[in-house]
């Protein structure tokens, strides 16, 4: 890493463009930024009350001729203009504030941007200044807490796997709910984004604001805008944490085996007393006094298998530019270590952007990027490994005596799980390269055409070698062959690639027209072409565990490979009115053709329209010294949702139904799938009602919206009888739901003499209901049904536990349950427990979420925390509880709050394995659901900047020491995994992670 | 200016590029055949009926953990998708095996229906056709009997899948019986003696499969008769019970119809399901003392009533086929000492594994599928059948005893033959018992016993392991119809009597 980083700095320093300046007049000065301390150039600096004046050079400086009674006005856009008195002063170091009320800020938009003050639509914008520090290491988690009406939840904290799932203002499809994502006005993935080399993200929540991507907008939209290099001379920033990992949440398992064995006996007998005992009591009596502690281990596999996990980034940026060509190199590097044995990852990213101003009337930019992750992962894959760790019970030693992996002698057959992280290669390569290169002509002003190529490459090879791997009996050392995921001694390559080119063509054109009425024009096209190939192969009979390439086996080779397209066309429209910028008036169309639809099916047209009244440039209120800006806003518009796998609409036979005659392979085909001919895109109509409302100068930020989102035709998998053919359900637009709520954010922004201080308060309601379906779909935990939220859960309710064979006999639904076991409601009142008995019980997505962020700054101290909530929502716990699930350990919870006789309670039934005893708790029913509501300390950081007097003596820019805790505190009632972790998952899920880490900030 | 004409030249090359593709919205899939293409050529219809045995093998590949349902074996594993149903506490919505079977079942009956009503408009051998058509007849009548075994009747389905199908009622088992019998007399009629493809159904199999259904219900001389036909077309015992399910073994003498499995690329996990966990395996099926004991003496008496049973070493002189089907105590199993075996009852099935005493190979972990063929119609089965419907037509006549006294003098087994002068009563249980015997962890012991309407006393109430088994003769004759149909709107189904929704 090292040579990398002086690889780039020679690179930059040959291609630095240094420009210095004569100055010999009265007055001279340099103007900086209260922010960073980065140098302003093109600051007016005008003598006040006079035309008079000048603007900075690229290096901050002014000269200018004035006399000592003089005032000098330092205006820039973005910052609050200041006034000095010149007085005796012939040199002056400015420091201007940023303008907190940022009316003047100007937002990315789709195809564009706006002035902040004249939005129509609902959008959230996220400076990754907000967020920075924090040791993220996907792109994806940078949003969490920050915006109203976007959840972020972070499911996992695997390396290389751990990208955040976002979701805007709810659920409106059954599909993919993923909002789209561009980067620098290209369809990408924020997976592709290095997170370091992010400026801002803004999220485009309303038809209004994202109607203009059409039938990929129905999620939301997200545009991610990278660092461009800014006018002013070369800057080099540097940016290092590094930290340590450790998992969330674990299950917490019995590690005493003799405990294990007894309570095991135990369970096994209160599902029958006339069941034979797992272990002897002979076993159990040998185990007792056993000594031999490789024979007789208790193995706590959570401390065997979970680690401390380090974690480093350097980050390193070269930017700068003249009034014609700006530039912002950077490169980045992750290294991370999960915290489950056996996985890890590093990152390495490299971008370029790179624009100039080619002529009076031609820009030109171009933005490459490129990223590479090496990730880590065991043989059988993280999922599987951790599902091993479940299942490792206190019996099983990790190796023998002589360090060979050690098998179990004593019940079920077992892996071992340290030999499963320790053993063979599971190797994920991912490159991602974006190639993005725009031009801009500007016929005459105000009209402008765009044409933009983009090009991506995602390759993805996955090297695995199957290890042959044999674990010895402690007792007889037989050898006992370890499967791993595949034929052992077998090598696997599994590579992808996939290709998007994307070809935009606009046409901007914008005029002011008698003075007062401000209008711009946008018509444009898009397309993009998508086309994923892979092709895998194999061969097994490798001689060793030292040879790992497909080359070095023999016998047993397989390939396959295949492609798929996708393309989308669009023609696509904005027109924006306004009057003296106090009537705003905006409206968006795009038409749409995809290739994922049948003919007739194709092409989709989504409108929006949107308008605002700034009330406070009314004449009655434009001189308010407390209200800054007042904003109503409304907003109605269409989008869609398209993203399903191609080719739906037609019958397939899917080769690979193969069989085999006297020993040779035939290959066989077969329809799997019933087609749907007349599937179609979602459609999302939304409607926004929202007020801007800034007063006190900054003292008071509020954002209010309500927004009622109706997606109709949702393609969502039917069931089918099984008697047809046994076939694969077809997607069908199905259902119609409707997301309605509130979103809420204030912020707080204050100085104090040298204490200055914000607070950011944002909070969403979400009330999902399914408007429409034709008939009720039922999962195995969840239905769909009118008038309820989707996907809510939908079981059997348990009302409590039978305390006694009185009890039993007065229910009466339940013969054979014994005191002790979980007591059902005979919803129906039928005498049976049976599938008409179930009912609502909770919703799958959060009802509310809300997000506090906290930041203050005292004398280069600063400190910043954000904290992230939901609320209303309910999880399964089945798994992570389900004692002996499997051949797995029982949680300790379990063995502490069962029922017994002497220790009764209502909550938790008996000691039972899973699944066998048709009146346990395993039946699928209330009782394995939890309200998995959570508050968590997303983050805490606290920062020190020397000052900048020593720092100027030594020509540094910024030099800033951190110390950052990201989860370091959850407040749930929750028992089962990590409440951030997907509501249906369980066993096998990697932990979240909390991360204590120590950075530097460096700038030159 | 010459530069910006050179850019605006570039912009508008742009935009002829961008209206140039017309076309880049029309994509067809290169990886899989559209149903528009397909049904053209010979090679389709070949590809179409080896996909229909691929969904036998599906189906296959659970099928011997009926045995565990029954009173043969022991399955230790509720997530397994069967033990419930051997405790008798399945409902509706499971096990697996309840929803599992019908899936698979009804799958390979549709992959039957689409090759049926395509493969007369394809242009091709017309030998080779006929072929097809009664492999496709024979297995959609394989499905449909199964289907009636474990379910009764069910919607009788006759052409390719449509989603309309998923509102019939249900037909009587009768009438689907009726139309299994028309399959496979079409099939036997369509259907070479031989096959170059070692595994693909013949004339046989279609004569073996109608004895059997004609048998399971109870139309005594026609399954009798049906036997008799088979016995007479060339299949014949393999000398060694053992050899008959190795794996170096297959396709013998003895097999008529098997589900064909390939390591690894189409295996199976049974040597996983039956090996005992002290040789790698997780001991899913492992053979109760109910079966144990009730392998006789080589005197041809029970452990009961013969002089020769030594309580004290209870395997010696008992009918060699235990120690061909079962590792019993005082063994080595493929190096591995009996006590450190470990399995559930005690015993480990050695019948459809590579272990024995001898020899010791590397057991294949998982996931990797072993390639050993599940018989799902032997010679020896035959045999029984034709006794079994014999008896019921004419007594103990002395075809009877010869059909029997073959399979116990098998030269691996040499049993005694059987003594005669039984009654008709008296044959019946002793066919009932070499049936049990010689069909062991075959799949077909559950059948057996409800069939014959004994389930009740041999199931209800065995202890094992997992506690005490009960079957209730009201409701656990048929499977429940699986729960999530009954979720779906407009369902004309009705459910067996005893189970809920």
């Amino acid at each position: 890493m090292k040579t990398k980083i002086k690889k780039f700095l020679i690179l930059f320093a040959v291609m630095a463009v240094s420009l210095s300046f004569a100055q010999t007049k009265v007055v001279t000065g340099t103007v900086v930024s209260s922010l960073d301390g980065t140098v302003l150039p093109g600051v007016n600096v005008i003598v006040k009350g006079t035309t008079e004046g000048t603007t900075t050079d690229f290096d901050g400086n002014f000269t200018l001729d004035v006399s000592s009674e003089n005032t000098l006005l330092f205006s820039y856009m973005g910052f609050k203009s200041q006034e000095i008195l010149v007085g005796s002063q012939t040199s002056f170091s400015i420091s201007l504030e940023e303008d907190a009320s940022q009316l003047d800020e100007v937002i990315i938009v789709g195809y564009g941007t706006q002035k902040k003050a004249n939005l129509t639509g609902s959008l959230s914008t996220v400076k990754t200044d907000d967020i920075k520090d924090r040791p993220i290491t996907q792109a994806s988690q940078m949003l969490s807490g920050q915006a109203a009406g976007v959840s972020v939840l972070q499911q996992s904290g695997k390396p290389g796997g751990d990208a955040a799932t976002i979701r805007i203002r709810g659920v409106g499809t059954l599909g993919n709910s993923s909002p789209l994502v561009l980067v620098d006005g290209v369809i990408s993935s924020l997976d592709a984004v290095n997170p370091a080399d992010i400026e801002s993200m803004t999220v485009l929540k309303d038809a209004a604001s994202a109607s203009i991507y059409g039938s990929r907008a129905a999620n939301g939209v997200i545009l991610v805008t990278t660092k461009q290099g800014k006018v002013g001379k070369l800057r080099v920033d540097y940016d290092v944490y590094a930290g340590v990992q450790e998992a969330t949440r674990l299950p917490d398992y019995v590690t005493n085996s003799v405990e294990f064995m007894e309570l095991k006996n135990l369970a096994i007998h209160n599902e029958d007393p006339t069941a034979s005992p797992f272990f002897s009591q002979a076993q159990i009596d040998e185990y007792r006094t056993g000594t031999d502690p490789y024979i007789y281990p208790n193995t706590n596999w959570n401390d065997v298998m979970y680690r401390t996990a380090f974690i480093q980034s350097h980050n390193l940026r070269v930017s700068g530019g003249s009034e014609k060509t700006k530039y912002s190199f950077s490169g980045g590097y992750l290294d991370q270590e999960g915290v489950l044995l056996g996985t890890s990852a590093e990152q390495y990213n490299v971008r370029m952007n790179l624009n100039s101003q080619v002529s009076e009337k031609f820009d030109f930019s171009v933005n490459i990027s490129g990223r590479h992750d090496d990730i880590h992962d065991p043989v059988v894959g993280a999922g599987a490994l951790t599902g091993w760790v479940n299942r490792a019970l206190p019996m099983y030693g990790t190796t023998l005596e002589d360090g060979r992996y050690a098998d179990t002698w004593l019940g079920n057959s077992s892996q071992n799980s340290l030999a499963g992280a320790q053993t063979g290669e599971n190797n994920l390569m991912k490159d991602r390269y974006i190639l993005n290169t725009t031009g801009t002509y500007e016929f005459i002003e105000g009209l402008k055409l765009t044409g933009m190529v983009a090009v991506q490459k995602e390759y993805s090879l996955r090297k695995k070698f199957v290890p042959e791997l044999f674990t010895y009996n402690p007792k007889t050392l037989e050898p006992k062959a370890q499967g791993s995921g595949g034929t052992l001694l077998s090598a696997h390559n599994n590579s992808n690639q996939r290709t998007r080119i994307t070809l935009n063509t606009r046409l901007d054109y914008a005029r002011t027209f008698a003075e007062n009425h401000n209008t711009t024009f946008l018509i444009g096209f898009n397309q993009d072409t998508d086309r994923y190939d892979y092709l895998n192969a194999s061969k097994a009979g490798i001689p060793s565990n030292a040879l790992h390439e497909i080359d070095a086996g023999s016998v047993d080779p397989t390939a396959n490979g295949g492609r798929v397209n996708f393309a989308l066309q669009s023609y696509f429209g904005r027109v924006t009115y306004n009057f003296k910028e106090k009537y705003l008036f905006e409206a968006n169309f795009r038409y749409d053709g995809s290739s994922n639809f049948a003919e007739g099916n194709k092409w989709g047209f989504f409108p929006s329209v949107s308008g605002a009244w700034r009330i406070s440039e009314e004449s009655f209120m434009v001189n308010s010294d407390i209200v800054n800006n007042l904003k109503l806003r409304a907003s109605w518009g269409q989008l869609g949702n398209q993203s399903i796998d191609p080719n739906q609409y037609s019958a397939f036979y899917s080769l690979g139904q193969n069989y085999s005659y006297g020993g040779s392979l035939v290959g066989g085909a077969a329809q799997n799938d019933l087609p749907n001919p007349d599937i179609t895109w979602e459609t999302s109509t939304q409607m926004d009602i929202g007020v801007d409302f800034d007063a006190w100068d900054g003292k008071l930020g509020l954002v209010v919206d309500y927004y009622n989102k109706l997606t109709e035709d949702i393609l969502r998998s039917t069931n089918i009888s099984s008697v047809v053919g046994g076939l694969n359900p077809p997607l069908v637009n199905l259902a119609s739901v409707r997301n309605t709520g509130w979103e809420f954010a204030v912020t707080h922004r204050n100085t104090i003499g040298d204490f200055s201080y914000g607070i950011n308060v944002n909070y969403t309601t979400i009330n999902n209901e399914v408007t429409k379906i034709a008939a009720p779909s039922f999962g195995s935990y969840t239905r769909i049904e009118e008038g309820r939220p989707i996907n809510e859960f939908y079981v059997i309710k348990m009302i409590g536990i039978f305390q006694d064979e009185a009890e039993v006999i007065t229910h009466g639904a339940q013969p054979g349950a014994q005191p002790g076991d979980v007591k059902f409601e005979d919803f129906d009142n039928n005498g049976v427990i049976d599938g008409d008995d179930r009912q609502a019980a909770g919703s799958s997505i959060p009802t509310s979420s809300y997000g506090i962020s906290l930041d203050a700054e005292y004398k280069g101290f600063d400190f910043m925390m954000l904290m992230q909530g939901f609320a209303g929502i309910y999880a399964i716990t089945e798994h992570e509880q389900k004692p002996f699930f499997n051949g797995a350990g029982v949680p300790k919870f379990w063995v502490d709050n069962a029922w017994t006789a002497e220790n009764p309670n209502n909550s938790y039934p008996r000691l039972t394995r899973s699944s066998n005893y048709v009146n346990n708790a395993w039946r699928t029913s209330s009782f394995l659901l939890e309200d998995s509501s959570f508050l968590r300390i997303k983050n805490i950081q606290i920062g020190y900047s020397l000052p900048q007097d020593w720092l100027d003596r030594v020509n540094i820019n910024k030099f800033r020491i951190y110390v950052n805790a990201q989860n370091p505190f959850t407040f749930t009632d929750y028992r089962g995994l990590d409440p951030e972790k997907n509501v249906y998952a369980g066993r096998g899920s990697y932990s979240n992670v909390s991360i204590y880490s120590l950075g530097i900030n460096l700038s030159l | 200016m010459k530069t910006n004409k050179f850019y605006i030249s570039l912009v508008l090359i742009l935009l002829m590029v961008t209206s140039c593709t017309k076309d880049v919205l029309e994509v067809s899939s290169t990886t899989k055949i559209s149903a528009d293409t397909f049904w053209k050529t010979e090679n389709d219809a070949i590809l179409a009926i080896d996909g229909v045995y691929n969904s036998l093998q599906d189906y296959a590949s659970n099928v011997l953990y009926l045995d565990a349902v029954a009173d043969n074996a022991y399955n230790n594993y509720p997530w397994e998708g069967f033990k419930a149903i051997a405790d008798g506490t399945h409902d509706v919505w499971g096990p697996w095996a309840i929803g599992g079977f019908w899936k698979q079942l009804f799958k390979g009956i549709g992959r039957a229906n689409v090759v049926l009503d395509n493969i007369d408009a394809v242009e091709m051998d017309e030998s080779l056709k006929t072929r097809i058509k009664g492999e496709a007849a024979f297995l959609r009548a394989y499905f449909y009997f199964t289907l009636t075994d474990m379910y009764g009747g069910v919607p009788l389905i006759l052409e390719s899948p449509k989603l309309e199908h998923g509102q019939l009622p249900r037909d009587t088992k009768e009438a689907i019986v009726a139309q299994v019998i028309k399959d496979l007399d079409a099939a036997a009629g369509m259907l070479p003696d031989t096959q170059s493809d070692v595994g693909r159904a013949t004339k046989a199999a279609a004569i073996a499969l109608k004895a059997r259904v004609l048998l399971y219900n109870e139309k005594w001389s026609e399954a009798a008769q049906a036997a008799s036909q088979v016995m007479g077309m060339g299949y014949s015992l393999d000398p060694s019970y053992r050899d008959v399910f190795m794996e170096e073994n297959e396709n013998n003498q003895e097999v008529i119809f098997d589900a064909q499995y390939i390591s690894p690329d189409q295996g199976n996990f049974y040597e996983l399901y039956i090996g005992a966990i002290g040789i790698g395996g997780w001991a899913s099926i492992v053979p109760l003392p109910e079966l144990v004991d009730d392998y006789h003496m080589i005197d041809g008496k029970s452990t009961d009533d013969s002089p020769m049973y030594d309580a004290n070493d209870p395997y010696k002189n008992r009918d060699p086929r235990l120690k061909q089907s079962i590792f019993v105590p005082g063994t080595v199993a493929n190096g591995v000492p009996f006590e450190n075996l470990t399995t559930y009852t005690g015993y480990a099935f050695k019948k459809y594994t590579p272990y024995d005493e001898t020899t010791i190979v590397t057991a294949t972990p998982y996931p990797t599928t072993t390639g050993l063929n599940v018989i799902l119609l032997r010679y020896a089965d035959i045999l029984l059948m034709y006794a079994e419907a014999q008896n019921e037509v004419s007594g103990p006549d002395a075809t009877v005893y010869a059909a029997l006294n073959e399979i116990r003098s098998r030269a691996s087994v040499g049993m005694p033959d059987i003594p005669s002068g039984l009654s008709q009563s008296e044959m019946r249980e002793v066919i009932r018992h070499e049936r049990r015997i010689e069909l062991a962890m075959e799949g077909l012991r559950y059948s057996d016993v409800k069939r014959w309407r004994i389930a009740e006393q041999v199931i209800d109430g065995i202890n094992d392991p997992g506690g005490t088994r009960s079957f209730n003769s009201a409701r656990d004759y048929l499977w429940p119809i699986p729960g999530p149909e009954f979720d779906l709107e407009g369902t004309q189904l009705v459910q067996n009597p005893g189970y809920g929704n």
